[in-house]
């Protein structure tokens, strides 16, 4: 025990004197973390506020219907959802529209109202621009909405007509008042929590994770450089039993990993208001991420005959996993072919975990904690079997 | 003469390191791959059902959503799983379907049905859907209440509501898009992500060959070389030529791999063999320049893995550069990718020819040129002081 902890101790200062472990293990993730914020962040966090959408209308009807749908549009600017611009002709509409003046246009034709009296098919047009989706999107649901509710109206006045309660004269009338009725059906929203992390949170903690990689497997790097420069040899002709060697580089590895995770967690909270969550949660989270990294970094190294053989290796696992993972592309945890094969990564089961603890409490981690550990004792045990053999010289 | 020599040992040493072939070869496909598949056309949205009740609103109902063909819909046995479904985002909402619909609506109530989507995604566009489906489903029903509470006989209106409902016309609500689309609907699945993944790896790879770079300076080939009757500009030359043709090579593989597996468009050839060329020269000198800023290739190794790839989230390569905010596209004009980005998408989405994209290719060159007379600059300093 004391010789694994005399090589660990080796170890940890030869790896500190090499700025290299900072820059892979905090600054890359930190710098990369406040890039993807800055540059992707942005446009998720907007989701929140209320935005205008810029519409127009061409009203040349002028007929009780086109009357409704305008003051619809009225009451909606007046809750300052939109701003509405009218314009006198189809054309001019059209050219706003496209010149992006305009998200979206509502063109009401001339022959509105008396085809909507006559029960004639109609069409409303919407006239969006190709680059405001969104708006156009906006505009074709309140066209939908307004001709349901005029549809409904009608044929809930004809009902009544057929059925003799209402008069051929008063048909207009009922229309209207049918389709401001009271509904039979409402949609009503349930509150969901995410189980989602927000942007800054899950770019710094996948790209911590990512990151973890390339310090996990120093404990087989640094063994196989020992066996190149011969102190190996040295070291196992000492009075050390051999499985301290593999024990001591692991434990500096794990110290490095918690450190570097230690680091990152408090330095984004600070720096990027990342929210990692409850700190018993990510404590466990971390330690089963570092555990499950440096188990699959060994496990890797031991087909590696030479230092720079496994730092490849490791590499090519490390930058597949991430992927896999969902550290640069966010992977969709469904059951296709991806959302499955992502489960197999703790990248994702790292991300999972913080994320399930946003929609309720530490306990929520404990699966993702659990299939972490899982990881890091099957490639670990593997692994340590198949790198001991390379200290029988 | 010599820099071709100086070039051919480079190469040599690039391909005899057999993880390249992953980096360099296929872990860009795989990246496409990985876009595309999340990313590409084909997406439909997926909303949760779960019903209580198989009376005539809620069949309705379930049938009209059923039959609505921009979104799949998933049967969920309880509210909990449906919730918690959401909430994953393995389903994009969710919608719970009321037991007792009919006697609700029959007693002149409303009925409710619930609506569950995230706060993020796509809840308000799926709303908007589920909200006309279940409305255009309902509405003879509605009819009939209004007849009834007019006076009505209520078999006379049921009986009355499918003729009323014939008679009246469809009001229909056609959208007509103007403008040149930025990204068009004939857009293929990977194109958008090819061109953007070709230009990130590129520069990464570029970058990575700093590495060979550092070693050839750390262990005195370059120091030793000057001693000999070469230039310092000969080798910097030399060395940049090498990594010109690894990062050529690799750009003109995705351009023919992703050609022959996803069929991606890459616009007009002359003009993407001009942006490949180019950005090649950007590539090649980055890495001497990077090659002549580090002091050892561990250093280097990280700092590039976070250039490469902060660059390239900055210029574009990672979301398109058109959704970033004003303030974002003008910073994102300071790397070289937002430039042949730029210059991608004038060929691929708005068919665009070499002619269109001379000033892109222009201002590449100048990163090019401006990156290799650093690095002589640089070059001269690290090789000829101690």
């Amino acid at each position: 025990m004391r010789a694994a902890l005399t090589i660990a101790r080796k170890d940890l200062s030869q790896r500190f004197r090499d700025r290299s472990i900072f820059i892979i293990g905090v600054i890359a993730p930190l710098a990369l973390a406040f890039i993807f914020n800055a540059v992707f962040g942005g446009s998720a966090s907007d989701v929140g506020e209320t935005i205008s959408f810029d519409m127009g209308v061409v009203d040349l009807d002028d007929g009780p219907i086109s009357d409704a749908f305008t003051g619809v549009l009225a009451g909606i600017e007046a809750e300052g959802l939109l701003e509405l611009a009218s314009f006198d002709s189809e054309d001019a509409g059209r050219a706003a529209a496209e010149d992006g003046d305009v998200g979206a246009v509502f063109v009401l034709g001339p022959t509105l109202s008396a085809d909507v009296a006559s029960g004639a098919d109609v069409s409303l047009t919407v006239v969006g621009n190709v680059d405001a989706p969104t708006t156009t999107q906006v505009a074709e649901s309140i066209a939908q909405q307004f001709a349901i509710n005029v549809r409904r109206g009608s044929v809930a006045a004809v009902v009544g007509a057929m059925t003799g309660v209402i008069g051929p004269d008063e048909i207009g009338d009922a229309a209207q008042r049918a389709a401001t009725d009271d509904p039979i059906v409402r949609i009503g929203t349930i509150d969901a929590a995410s189980r989602q992390l927000d942007p800054a949170t899950y770019f710094i903690a996948g790209l911590s994770v990512f990151f973890l990689f390339f310090i996990g497997g120093m404990a087989v790097t640094s063994m196989l450089d020992e066996r190149r420069e011969g102190t190996l040899a040295r070291l196992i002709g000492a009075p050390v039993p051999r499985w301290a060697i593999l024990a001591g580089k692991s434990l500096a590895s794990v110290v490095v990993g918690f450190g570097a995770m230690a680091v990152l967690v408090v330095a984004s909270t600070f720096i990027m208001g990342a929210d990692w969550g409850p700190v018993g949660g990510v404590v466990l989270l971390v330690a089963g991420a570092v555990l499950a990294v440096i188990g699959i970094m060994t496990l890797v190294g031991g087909f590696a005959k030479t230092a720079e053989q496994a730092g490849n290796l490791q590499s090519i696992v490390g930058v597949t996993l991430g992927m896999l993972g969902g550290t640069f592309v966010q992977i969709a945890a469904d059951d296709g072919i991806l959302g499955r094969l992502s489960l197999l990564t703790p990248n994702a089961w790292f991300l999972r975990g913080l994320g399930d603890m946003r929609a309720g409490s530490v306990a929520d981690a404990l699966p993702a904690f659990g299939a972490l550990m899982l990881m890091a004792v099957v490639t670990g045990v593997i692994g340590i079997a198949i790198v001991q053999r390379k200290v029988e010289v | 003469m010599k820099s071709l020599a100086i070039a051919g040992a480079n190469l040599r040493r690039f391909l005899r390191e057999r993880s390249n072939v992953f980096f360099v070869f296929i872990l860009p496909i795989g990246i496409i791959l990985l876009v595309g598949s999340q990313f590409g056309s084909g997406f439909q949205p997926r909303l949760g059902i779960v019903t209580e009740d198989t009376g005539n609103i809620a069949t309705a109902i379930l049938d009209g959503l059923g039959a609505e063909e921009s979104l799949v819909t998933v049967d969920y046995d309880s509210e909990e799983s449906l919730l918690v479904a959401v909430e994953r985002g393995s389903i994009n909402a969710g919608v719970t379907i009321p037991g007792d619909a009919d006697a609700v609506v029959a007693g002149g109530g409303t009925a409710e049905v619930g609506f569950v989507s995230r706060p993020d995604g796509l809840g308000p566009q799926m709303q908007a859907v589920v909200s006309e489906a279940v409305e255009r489903a309902i509405e003879p029903f509605a009819a009939t209440r209004f007849a009834i509470g007019e006076g009505a006989d209520p078999a006379a209106a049921d009986a009355a509501v499918a003729a009323a409902s014939s008679q009246i016309g469809e009001i229909d609500v056609r959208v007509v898009e103007e403008g040149d689309a930025l990204f068009p609907a004939t857009l293929g699945q990977f194109d958008l992500g090819a061109s953007s993944a070709l230009v990130l790896f590129m520069f990464l790879t570029g970058l990575a060959g700093s590495a060979a770079v550092i070693q050839t300076r750390n262990l005195g080939v370059a120091t030793r070389m000057v001693g000999t009757p070469t230039s310092v500009g000969t080798i910097v030359a030399g060395e940049a030529l090498g990594r010109f043709v690894i990062v050529l090579v690799q750009g003109l593989y995705i351009v023919a791999a992703t050609l022959l597996i996803f069929r991606v468009n890459w616009g007009n050839p002359l003009g993407a063999a001009a942006i490949i060329l180019m950005f090649a020269a950007v590539g090649a000198g980055a890495a001497l320049l990077a090659g002549t800023l580090f002091a050892n290739d561990q250093q280097a190794g990280g700092i590039g893995v976070v250039a490469g790839l902060g660059l390239a989230a900055i210029g574009g390569s990672m979301v398109p550069l058109e959704i970033f905010s004003d303030t974002m596209q003008t910073i994102a004009k300071i790397t070289p990718h937002a430039w042949a980005n730029e210059a991608f998408a004038e060929l691929v989405r708005r068919d665009g020819s070499i002619v269109d994209i001379l000033p892109q290719l222009g201002v590449l060159a100048a990163f090019a040129v401006g990156f290799l007379l650093l690095a002589t600059w640089r070059m001269r300093r690290v090789i000829t002081t101690a």
